[in-house]
């Protein structure tokens, strides 16, 4: 091959990992034919934009390359990998370690961390997620800004054909596979604090589920026993008992008082205080919003 | 049991969030509003009630939100320089949504307004946590509720351009997020602790030591620029203006009077409880922030004289404003940073001033927000003109205002002497020109009498705000002229509570 | 030798570095919305592994107590505190993504392109 073929052959083949030649740009299509009055400008805005970023990203890769050595530096001069010495290894999280059992009642250490001792955190982080849904809710839910009637006729053709499409091998996987989402996640929810889990790994696994069966059987069918009105009192209710159980610990907490949910005995199924209502708690809410997202992106409504 | 006072951060914080949650089963944006107000005000007096309590004793606490304190779990922590900037938050948020509810109900689709208030209650959550924490993890967590609560701020006048500002500073947002992210596992790396105070004392004894140079001096970099890149630095604050300019009133109000603030709020928590004064300083980090603060200062203001946007022009002005907050940081000393946060506090009040009368004054000439238009338009809406030149003069730095005390503490504190002392003044007197040569232009522009002779303006109806709009925007002059008038007892506040840091 | 024997030991710090820097990369300087979010994900998952390597101790196991007998050792298992970070963090990047996701939706439907480059240089038509 020569060497112009290479690059032209590489040239190909980097567009082709990037997935270029699933999104052409607009503008390197053809231009429409220009009036006579717009012949005056004959450097494109697009050009000029093109311009400038390619000195943008110049700079930007020098940039990175210079942030890329410096962060290097840094890590080769970190304490090393996997050693038992390193000030990561402290006094906190021997105390969690040693202690967190007897603490928090939660086998699963890390549950136990993150839902007592650092439970102010992890209720941040429940609102983040209430916060993006409340977000997509803004910008998706069907409205005059966002929807146009061709969108409107599309998913109409898409319900109907959903429906006359009888997929018997989908549709017994899905009714197969159904029920072991549902068990599997609940699962997970309800022994997050005394083994791997927890509630936002069991809500996902709850919302896939959710949407498999909507995929396959429509989402009119998941309406039947989850719609909107019933989306909103469910994440509000579990939201608003977060809320209140850590009001409740951390008030008890701070005054020295004994906690008003017992910790129970390690290794059990109800033991670890607050930590099994909040897993479940949460994982309801993780899995409404799950469908929530799925619903809102593909069809706009729940 | 710890006094009552002790439960207000926390309880301040799991409020509001409740109260954002909550607000999405009310039905309408007037419920949603009613209960927001509720809720801020209780807070606001709560807050009251706690300065009331540490100020005169010159007290500093710390609260564990979890079962165990440091070095163990999550704390908060409060003091006066806590409390008072939270009650700035709190009653400019209050100010800004009166102010703006017209423009809310009129931009923000009739079903998804209750959702703009549910963005208002969180907002405020995250910065009172931004305010109060102790913990850096915790920092993190709700910088990101602020940043993805703001963005939705812009994004709810639902357009096509405020959609892809929004992105835009989303973007950016994330890349700051994302180092302050990168500093803290670092730093985590070598300490070993999230809290604030167990991080100071190692980092202190990693410093004193030697060790660990070349880490210490990244994770300083990469958690100064990321919040730098968030409260919109000068060479960082491109995504700025088309943000500000384009949302609704409130948003911008809100925007530019708070936003911006909770990141530089966390930027003193950063460099006071967690690397401490000194330490900072000798990696001239200061020395670059003070540099970067100048350069801000004139070049904000030289952006915002080739404006003739009103609410552009408003926006680069702000990025001259937090010039002044970095130049103050920069400078480093109580001083210094006492007049960075009466800046803090100065520019949240006037800022939310200047984009509330801009709005009034851009509706009564036809919702066109060219400065050509706007002529005459303070005789068409009295109290917007007024507030809209209070506001100007106090950006220039007229006496009695809050602006001339923020300059004045600024000036005082350069006085120190070295290249310092003639980088500050300069970029101080520079920067007080060129707002002059903007903000008197725009001024002069909106009390000039129309003459409907030569004109290609049709003669438009004079018009008065609304109640809640008139009041806003009383309040926030009272607060501008209050900062002006008694600003030694508030700094000296400012300062007692800086020291306790 | 000794530089490159560190960066072996370092190995999972270095991989992390690495993503991090072509997320940054990709984040601020791609044109394609997509791509930029793409580098916002790489960019946090290299920080969770940068966590998760500082929690990591040799010859430990996962902090999961399943021997109830004797109070648990701190030789046994690795640090819990850098997971419990990460899963935080994980939620935190999910929603991040979703509402970036939802956003970069309503742009294409308005401007039929995901290319930032291209939206700006049509608004600046717009305003002309």
């Amino acid at each position: 091959m020569k060497k112009g073929e290479i690059r032209s052959a590489f040239h190909a083949f980097a567009a082709w990992v990037d997935g270029e030649e699933w999104c052409e740009r607009p503008s390197e299509a053809a231009p429409a034919p220009q009036p006579e009055a717009k012949a005056k400008r004959p450097v494109n805005r697009l050009d000029r934009y093109r311009v400038y970023r390619r000195f943008t990203q110049l700079v930007g890769a020098l940039f990175c390359l210079t942030l890329f050595v410096l962060l290097l530096g840094t890590v080769v001069s970190l304490p090393p990998f996997g050693d038992p010495a390193n000030p990561a290894n402290n006094e906190v999280s021997r105390r969690y370690i040693e202690q967190g059992l007897e603490e928090t009642g939660a086998a699963n250490l890390v549950a136990g961390m993150i839902l007592s001792y650092r439970a102010f955190d992890t209720f941040g982080e429940s609102s983040v997620l209430f916060l993006a849904a409340t977000c997509v809710t803004m910008l998706l839910r069907r409205d005059e800004h966002n929807t146009t009637s061709g969108d409107l006729e599309e998913m109409a053709q898409e319900d109907l054909t959903s429906r006359r499409d009888r997929d018997i091998i989908l549709r017994t996987a899905v009714l197969l596979l159904l029920p072991m989402s549902a068990v599997v996640g609940v699962y997970v929810m309800l022994f997050g604090h005394i083994s791997p889990g927890g509630g936002f790994s069991g809500g996902s696994i709850l919302g896939g589920g959710m949407i498999l069966y909507a995929q396959t059987f429509g989402s009119g069918n998941v309406r039947r026993f989850f719609n909107e009105h019933m989306y909103h009192m469910i994440k509000v209710v579990c939201l608003m008992g977060y809320g209140l159980l850590l009001a409740d610990f951390v008030y008890t907490g701070v005054n020295g008082l004994p906690g008003h949910v017992p910790l129970g005995t390690p290794g059990h199924i109800l033991s670890g205080g607050i930590i099994l209502p909040i897993d479940l708690l949460v994982g309801f809410e993780v899995t409404c919003t799950i469908y929530a997202f799925y619903a809102l992106f593909s069809k706009g409504e729940l | 049991m710890v006094p009552l006072y002790y439960h207000v951060p926390f309880l301040s914080i799991v409020l509001l969030m409740m109260t954002g949650i909550l607000t999405s089963l009310l039905p309408s944006g007037k419920a949603a509003m009613a209960f927001h107000f509720v809720t801020v005000s209780a807070v606001f007096a709560g807050n009251v009630y706690l300065l009331w309590n540490i100020a005169p004793a010159n007290l500093r606490f710390t609260y564990a939100a979890g079962i165990l304190p440091h070095p163990w779990g999550n704390e908060l922590a409060a003091g006066p320089l806590e409390a008072a900037l939270a009650l700035t938050f709190l009653a400019v948020m209050m100010l800004c949504v009166l102010g703006g509810s017209k423009g809310i109900f009129e931009d923000v689709g009739a079903d998804k307004q209750n959702l703009y208030f549910i963005m208002c209650d969180l907002l405020l959550a995250s910065l009172l946590a931004m305010v109060y924490t102790n913990d850096a993890f915790t920092a993190y967590v709700f910088i990101e509720i602020n940043t993805i609560s703001a963005c939705a701020l812009v994004m709810a006048k639902d357009a096509g351009e405020t959609l892809v500002a929004t992105i835009r500073y989303l973007m950016m947002s994330l890349l700051g997020s994302g180092m302050f992210l990168m500093g803290l596992t670092f730093t985590y790396h070598i300490t070993g602790h999230l809290l604030l105070i167990n991080i100071h004392e190692q980092l202190g004894q990693i410093i004193a030591s030697g060790a660990y140079r070349l880490p210490v001096t990244v994770i300083l970099g990469l958690m100064t620029m990321g919040l730098c890149l968030k409260s919109a630095l000068f060479p960082f604050h491109t995504w700025l203006p088309d943000a500000h300019a384009s949302a609704t009133t409130a948003s911008s109000a809100i925007l530019s009077g708070l936003v911006l603030k909770g990141y530089i709020v966390l930027l003193i928590k950063v460099i006071f409880c967690m690397f401490g004064e000194e330490s900072y300083r000798a990696l001239h980090a200061g020395d670059i922030l003070l540099v970067l603060g100048g350069a801000a200062m004139i070049a904000g203001s030289v952006m915002a004289i080739k404006e003739n946007h009103i609410k552009r022009m408003i926006a680069y002005s702000s990025v001259a404003q937090i010039g002044y907050i970095y130049l103050g940081l920069g400078l480093g000393g109580t001083a210094a940073v006492t007049a960075a946060v009466y800046q803090i506090m100065v520019h949240a009040f006037a800022k939310p001033l200047l984009f509330l009368c801009a709005g009034e004054l851009a509706e009564v000439s036809g919702h066109r927000k060219q400065m050509y238009y706007l002529r005459g338009a303070a005789h068409r809406a009295r109290l917007a003109g007024i507030g809209f030149t209070l506001g100007a003069l106090s950006m220039i730095g007229l006496p009695l205002l809050g602006g001339f005390a923020v300059k004045f503490f600024l000036a005082d504190a350069a006085l120190a002497g070295g290249w310092r002392m003639w980088a500050a003044l300069g970029a101080l007197a520079v920067s007080s020109v060129l707002n002059a040569l903007y903000y008197l232009p725009a001024v002069v522009q909106i009390w000039t009498v129309m003459d409907h002779g030569e004109d290609d303006l049709p003669k438009l109806p004079r018009a008065y705000p609304g109640d809640a709009a008139g009041f806003a925007i009383l309040a926030l002059m009272v607060c501008c002229v209050l900062l002006g008038v008694c600003c030694a007892p508030v700094a000296s506040l400012l300062s007692a509570g800086l020291k306790l840091l | 030798m000794e530089l490159l024997s560190a960066l072996w030991t370092q190995r999972y710090m270095v991989v992390s570095v690495l993503l991090f820097c072509i997320g940054a990369f990709s984040l601020v300087f791609n044109p394609n919305l997509i791509k930029k979010l793409i580098g916002f994900d790489l960019m946090d998952n290299a920080v969770y592994l940068m966590l998760t390597s500082a929690g990591y101790v040799d010859n430990r196991i996962a902090p999961i107590v399943t021997d109830f007998s004797a109070p648990a050792s701190a030789a046994h298992f690795v640090n819990p505190i850098p997971a419990g970070l990460v899963l935080t963090g994980i939620v935190v990047s999910v929603s991040v993504t979703a509402f970036a996701l939802a956003l970069v939706v309503r742009i294409y439907k308005k401007y039929h392109t995901v290319y930032l480059d291209v939206i700006m240089a049509s608004m600046e038509k717009e305003v002309d």
